[in-house]
C-alpha cells in the first residue's frame, strides 16, 4: 500500500476525454486528498506533517467539487461535481468524469464519503428540501442499485452542522465533528446520529479522515490545523497533530485502510529527546516536513521516516543535524541565559526547556513563543527560573513558517532540534577537555608489565571530561565543585585479555565523592550501580569504574576475534558509549583538582587469566595507566617493575619501559587506530620524530592524512 | 659505536679552554674553515685555519679561533637568529655547522666569546636545513637538537651546538643519537652531505626501537595560560573560549557554542586560569558578552603560532 510521493508525476494520465475511463489509483494511499477552491484543485496532504502539494491544477471542471471520498473497492475518488450537479469519478489522472445517476437529486452536496465495508457512496446536506438529507448511491456495477441514489433520512430530522464525514475503517459508521466541536456518528443504515462528546475544538471541519487504526483526523478550514481524535476513547479529545492548509472551501478524502505514515520516508525531521517529551510519530512527536521549504535551523536537517529518541538518537550514531542552536551561556537558576539560534530564513521560533526536569515540556517552560527570527544569527535572551532543578535535561527548538507550534505535532516546513542541556543552581564555570563536543582518544596496550606489540588497539576509546565549579569567594582557592562529567565511547578492543576501564580523579577525596549524586549511563540507559569504587582510605582519590570488563560492553562481528581492529570485521559501528555525571551537593573544594584529563586507566578483570608471567589471574590490582600517571590505591604495587616495566613510583616515573616507552597514549582527537598487529610507527611514521624530539615536533603525527592508510582500521 | 676520542680527565679542561671564541673541529690543524652568510656561499665572511696546540699534547689540534671576528660581523648583527654557515673540508669530506650570532657574545676587549662544535651531527643537521629560508632555520634545528639530546641535555640547538661530544664524555652523555653520528660520519667520509632526519628515520622501523626520555609522556596536550581583564570596560561580561568557529564573509564570527572549551561568568571582568589543551587546538576565540547587551560582544582571536602558549585579553 505505497503510493509514490508525487502522485501527479508517477501515474500516467490515461484520459483524453471524459468518454474514456481513466485508470484507478494503484494502491490505497497513505496521503490524504484535499479538494479546495471555487474551481476545484486537488491537493495531496501528508497528514503526518500537514505538508501538502498540488496534485492537479486542472481537473477538467470550472466549478467546485465537494463531498469527496476514496473508494477502497475500485480505487477511484468520488465527489459531487457542482459543474455537473452529479456524482463524479476521479482516477489517477485527476480528471473529473461525471456519472449519470439513475435518479438526479436537485441539489449539491458538500458532505460525503465512500463506505469501506460496502461499495457505496453516501452524501449529506442538511435542510428540508426533498433533495436534502442523507443519501446512498451504490457503486458496484454488478449491483442493481448501481448509481441509483436512495435517501436514507431527510435533512430536517437529521440536521447536522457538519462539513465532511468519514467512514470508520472497520465499523459501518460515519464520523464527523460539528462546528460546536461535538464528535458524532451517523449510522448509514438508519441515518440515526449520536453525539459522542465534545472534542474541545470548534470550527468548520471541512475535511475529515480516518486512518487504519481508527483515529479520526479533522482539518479546520479557518487555520488549517489538523487534529487527531481517538474515537475509541471514553473521552475523545482533539489533539493538535499537524499544520495543514487553510481554505474557505475544503473537503477531504482518504483511503481509510492506510496508516498515517510519512508519505516520503525520508522527508520528515523529528526531534531526538526521550519519548517522554513526545518525539516519535506514534506519540504525535514534533516533526517537520522537509519538503515544504528550505527553512532550517542551522544548515543540516536529516530526513527520517521515524524518530530515534534518546538514547538511540541518531546524533550520536549517525549525522548530527543539531547545528542551529548554540547555548552561549550555561543555564543557571536565577541567571540570564543567552542562546544563539541560526535560521536559514525568516520564520517563527517556538522553544522549551524542561527546567523542572519532569520529562515534559510544560507551559511555563516555553522560552520562545512564536518569536520572529530572521535569516542568520538570532539571539534569544531569557531568565532561567529560580525554581530550576539542577541536572541533565532537554530542550526543544522548532522553526517554521507557522507561528504557534506546540511542543508536539507536525509542521509543514522548518525543523525541530532537541538539545540535551545541563541545568545549574547558579552561575558556574564549566571547563571542558578537550571541548564540550569533541574527544581525545585513549589507546592502551594490555600486556603490561610485559612489552606490548604497539599496535595500540588493545583498548581504544574516545574520552572527554567537564568540570563545573562555582566561586563565591575571592580567589581560585575558593572555587567549589558543582559537577564532574566523564563521557566516552569504546571504539576498539583488540585484546584477548579481559580488562576494565576506570578513571581516578586526582584531588577528589573518595569521602567527598561518596556524598555526591551520581548519574551513570551506558548507551543512554541509566545504570543501577554506583561506579564509585570502595576504598579503605577516605582520603584516597575517588575512582569511578566505568566497566569491569569492556567485553561486557561490546561484541565482535561475525567470524571475527576482536572488536573493530581486524580487516573486514567492522560494520557494527561503535557499540558502547558511557556517560558519568557526578553532582556535588556538599561543599567540596575544586582547588586540588587535577587537569581535565584526570587519571584514566585499564585494569585486569577479576577471574580472567593474563600474561603467562602470572600463574593466577592478577585481578583488579593490575592497572595500566598513561605514562607517569600514578597507580591507584587499589593497584598491586608488587607488580611495578616486573618484566619490562621500569616504574619508580617515588620518582613519579611509572608505566614505562627501559626505553621510556608507554603502555598507553593520549591522542588529541578522535583517532583512527592501527589495524591488528600493525605497528604504530609503521602506521604513523611521524610518530618517530614526535618521540625523538620529545614531543617538540610532529605534534600532529596522529592525523589521518599522515597515516599509511592500508594499516588503519576502517569500518 | 661512537667516535668519542676524549678521556674524562680532559673533559673539564676542554670546556674551559673552549670558552674563548673557538670552534672545535674534527679535522687536522691547518685545515681551513670558511664562515658564510646564510645562502651566500660565494664569498666567505672570514676564513680561518685550524690551529695546532701543544698545550694538551696536541689535543686541541684543529680548533678554529674566530675570536677576532670584526665587530661588524656575526655577534653584532641586527637579528640574533640570523644563521651563518661554517664549513671546513678535507679533500671531499666536509663538515658544517650552522651558527647564530645570538649564541656568541663580545668581550670588553672586543674579542668574540662563545663556543661551538663542528661535528658529524651538526653537519647532518645542516643537511636538513640547507634549503630553508633564514627565518625557518632555527626552529628546525631546535627540533632536531631535541631529537638527539637526552632530557639531561639542552634540548635546543643553542645548547646542542656547544656539545663537544666527540671529545668530552660529559657532553657525549647528553647526546642520545650517537649511532646517527656514526652514520653521519660515514656519509661525510663518502663525500656526501647527510640528513639527520633521514638518518633517524632509517634507523627505526618499529616502535620498540624508539627511545624516549623518561619524563616524556607521549601527549601533545599543552597548557594555555589564559587571562582576561576587561574590568574597566565590561565588568559584567560573560566569557566563552571556543576553538570551533568560522569567519563569515563580512568578517564576523560564527561560533559553535556547543563545542566550547570554557564558559564562565567573569569576576568583574576578570578571569585567569591555566587550561589543558589538546594538540589539535591551534586557534581560539575568546568571546566576551555583556549579557544585558549581547550586541556589544567582543571577539578576541588567538593563534598559537603567533602568540605561543599565552592568551591575554585586555
Amino acid at each position: 500500500m505505497k503510493l509514490p510521493r508525487n502522485l501527479a508525476s508517477s501515474l500516467a494520465a490515461v484520459l483524453a476525454t471524459p468518454a474514456l475511463a481513466s485508470a484507478p489509483f494503484d494502491s490505497c494511499p497513505s496521503e490524504a486528498f484535499l479538494v479546495q477552491d471555487s474551481v476545484a484543485r486537488l491537493y495531496g496532504v501528508d497528514l503526518s506533517t500537514g505538508y501538502y502539494n498540488k496534485l492537479s491544477t486542472s481537473m477538467g471542471v470550472r466549478n467546485k467539487l465537494n463531498a469527496i471520498g476514496f473508494n477502497y473497492h475500485d480505487a477511484y475518488l468520488y465527489a459531487w461535481s457542482y459543474a455537473h450537479k452529479t456524482l463524479a469519478r476521479i482516477g489517477s489522472d485527476y480528471q473529473v468524469q461525471p456519472l449519470k445517476l439513475g435518479f438526479q437529486p436537485n441539489s449539491n452536496y458538500y458532505v460525503g464519503d465512500v463506505s469501506v465495508v460496502e461499495n457505496a457512496y453516501y452524501m449529506y446536506h442538511k435542510g428540508g428540501s426533498e433533495a436534502h438529507g442523507l443519501w446512498r448511491i451504490g457503486l458496484d456495477p454488478e449491483a442493481k442499485d448501481y448509481l441509483t441514489p436512495s435517501r436514507i433520512r431527510d435533512g430536517s430530522s437529521l440536521y447536522l452542522n457538519i462539513f465532511d464525514l468519514a467512514f470508520h475503517p472497520e465499523q459501518q459508521m460515519m464520523y464527523s465533528v460539528d462546528s460546536r466541536g461535538r464528535l458524532l456518528t451517523v449510522d448509514p443504515e438508519t441515518g440515526k446520529s449520536e453525539i459522542i462528546g465534545d472534542v474541545g475544538e470548534r470550527g468548520t471541519f471541512g475535511a475529515v479522515y480516518f486512518d487504519v487504526d481508527g483515529r479520526l483526523y479533522i482539518s479546520r478550514n479557518q487555520d488549517g490545523v489538523i487534529f487527531q481524535i481517538d474515537v475509541s476513547s471514553a473521552k475523545p479529545t482533539a489533539r493538535k497533530y499537524a499544520q495543514g492548509p487553510a481554505s474557505a472551501n475544503n473537503d477531504g478524502a482518504r483511503c481509510a485502510l492506510a496508516p498515517v505514515v510519512p508519505v516520503d520516508q525520508d522527508a520528515i525531521d523529528f526531534g531526538d529527546a526521550p519519548e517522554s517529551y513526545n518525539t516519535t510519530l506514534d506519540a504525535n512527536g514534533a516533526r517537520h516536513s522537509l519538503e515544504g521549504s528550505s527553512l532550517r535551523l542551522g544548515k543540516i536537517a536529516d530526513g527520517e521516516s521515524q524518530a530515534y529518541p534518546a538514547p538511540l538518537a541518531d546524533d550520536t550514531t549517525g549525522e548530527d543535524d543539531e547545528d542551529g542552536v548554540g547555548f552561549i551561556t550555561e543555564l543557571a537558576a536565577g541567571e540570564t541565559a543567552l542562546i544563539e539560534v541560526t535560521a536559514s530564513g525568516a520564520g517563527f521560533l517556538n522553544a522549551w526547556i524542561d527546567f523542572d526536569r519532569n520529562g515534559r515540556f510544560d507551559a511555563g517552560e516555553q522560552v520562545a513563543s512564536g518569536q520572529e527570527v530572521t535569516a542568520g544569527s538570532n539571539l534569544l535572551s531569557l531568565s532561567v527560573p529560580v525554581w530550576t532543578q539542577p541536572g541533565n535535561s532537554w530542550s526543544r527548538f522548532r522553526l517554521s513558517s507557522v507561528a504557534n507550534l506546540g511542543t508536539d505535532g507536525g509542521a509543514p516546513d522548518g525543523e525541530v532540534e532537541d538539545h540535551p542541556v545541563t541545568l545549574f543552581n547558579g552561575g558556574v564555570t564549566t571547563s571542558h577537555y578537550p571541548s564540550a563536543d569533541s574527544f581525545v582518544t585513549l589507546a592502551f596496550e594490555d600486556l603490561w608489565p610485559s612489552r606490548g606489540d604497539y599496535d595500540m588497539n588493545d583498548l581504544v576509546l574516545h574520552y572527554r571530561t567537564a568540570v563545573s565549579t562555582i566561586n563565591n569567594g575571592d580567589g581560585p582557592e575558593d572555587a567549589k565543585l558543582v559537577s564532574i562529567s566523564i563521557s566516552g565511547e569504546f571504539t576498539a578492543v583488540g585484546a584477548s585479555f579481559h580488562s576494565g576501564f576506570a578513571v581516578a580523579i586526582p584531588g577528589l577525596r573518595r569521602a567527598d565523592a561518596a556524598n555526591a549524586e551520581v548519574f551513570f549511563e551506558i548507551n543512554g540507559e541509566p545504570q543501577d550501580t554506583n561506579p564509585l569504587e570502595n576504598s579503605w582510605n577516605p582520603d584516597s582519590d575517588a575512582i569511578y569504574r566505568i566497566t569491569r570488563d569492556v567485553w561486557d560492553q561490546v561484541t565482535t562481528a561475525e567470524g571475527c576475534s576482536f572488536y573493530r581492529t581486524e580487516a573486514n570485521c567492522g560494520g557494527s559501528g561503535v557499540q558502547a558509549r558511557f556517560s558519568l555525571n557526578v553532582r556535588f551537593t556538599d561543599t567540596v573544594s575544586a582547588a586540588p583538582l587535577d587537569d581535565g584529563l584526570f587519571n584514566p586507566f585499564i585494569f585486569a578483570t577479576t577471574g580472567h587469566q593474563r600474561n603467562s608471567i602470572f600463574k593466577t589471574p592478577p585481578g583488579r590490582g593490575l592497572e595500566i595507566h598513561l605514562k607517569n600517571r600514578p597507580p591507584s590505591i587499589h593497584a598491586d604495587r608488587s607488580l611495578l617493575g616486573r618484566a619490562d616495566d621500569r616504574s619508580t613510583e617515588e620518582a613519579g616515573l611509572t608505566y614505562q619501559t627501559e626505553e621510556g616507552l608507554p603502555w598507553a597514549l593520549e591522542v588529541g582527537m578522535e583517532w583512527q587506530h592501527p589495524r591488528e598487529y600493525q605497528d604504530l610507527v609503521q602506521t604513523y611514521p611521524d610518530f618517530i620524530q614526535f618521540v625523538l624530539s620529545g614531543g617538540k615536533t610532529h605534534q600532529t603525527w596522529y592525523l589521518p592524512e599522515k597515516a599509511v592508510q592500508e594499516k588503519l582500521y576502517k569500518d | 659505536m661512537n667516535t668519542l676520542k676524549a678521556t674524562s680527565a680532559l673533559a673539564a679542561l676542554v670546556s674551559a679552554a673552549c670558552l674563548s671564541g673557538c670552534i672545535s673541529s674534527p679535522l687536522p690543524a691547518g685545515t681551513e674553515a670558511q664562515l658564510y652568510g646564510w645562502r651566500a656561499f660565494d664569498t666567505p665572511l672570514a676564513t680561518r685555519a685550524g690551529i695546532a696546540s701543544d698545550e694538551y699534547n696536541g689535543y686541541f689540534d684543529g680548533d678554529l679561533n674566530f675570536s677576532d671576528l670584526p665587530l661588524t660581523m656575526a655577534v653584532d648583527a641586527a637579528d640574533p637568529n640570523a644563521p651563518y654557515l661554517l664549513k671546513s673540508c678535507e679533500e671531499d669530506a666536509c663538515y658544517y655547522a650552522v651558527l647564530f650570532s645570538g649564541d656568541f657574545s663580545r668581550r670588553k676587549d672586543g674579542s668574540l666569546a662563545g663556543f661551538a662544535a663542528l661535528t658529524p651531527l651538526s653537519t647532518a643537521m645542516y643537511g636538513d636545513v640547507r634549503d630553508l629560508p633564514a627565518n625557518q632555520v632555527r626552529p628546525r634545528l631546535d627540533a632536531l637538537a631535541a631529537a638527539v639530546t637526552t632530557p639531561q641535555g639542552p634540548r635546543d640547538y643553542a645548547g646542542f651546538i656547544k656539545l663537544d661530544y666527540l671529545r668530552a664524555p660529559a657532553d657525549a652523555a647528553k647526546v642520545e643519537q650517537l649511532g646517527a653520528s656514526d652514520s653521519a660520519e660515514a656519509a661525510i667520509q663518502a663525500g656526501e652531505l647527510p640528513s639527520l632526519q633521514a638518518l633517524l628515520n632509517a634507523s627505526i622501523t618499529t616502535t620498540r626501537e624508539l627511545q624516549a626520555p623518561t619524563d616524556f609522556v607521549f601527549s601533545s596536550a599543552w597548557d594555555l595560560d589564559f587571562s582576561v581583564d576587561v574590568s574597566e570596560r565590561m565588568p559584567g561580561a560573560y566569557l566563552a573560549l571556543c576553538a570551533d568557529f568560522a569567519t563569515r564573509e563580512d568578517g564576523s564570527y560564527q561560533v559553535n557554542y556547543a563545542n566550547c572549551r570554557l564558559k564562565t561568568p567573569t569576576e568583574n571582568g576578570r578571569f585567569e586560569d591555566t587550561l589543558r589543551m589538546s594538540a589539535s587546538v591551534d586557534e581560539l576565540l575568546a568571546i566576551l558578552i555583556p549579557l544585558n547587551d549581547p550586541a556589544g560582544s567582543e571577539y578576541h582571536r588567538w593563534l598559537r603560532a603567533e602568540q605561543g602558549d599565552r592568551f591575554e585579553v585586555r
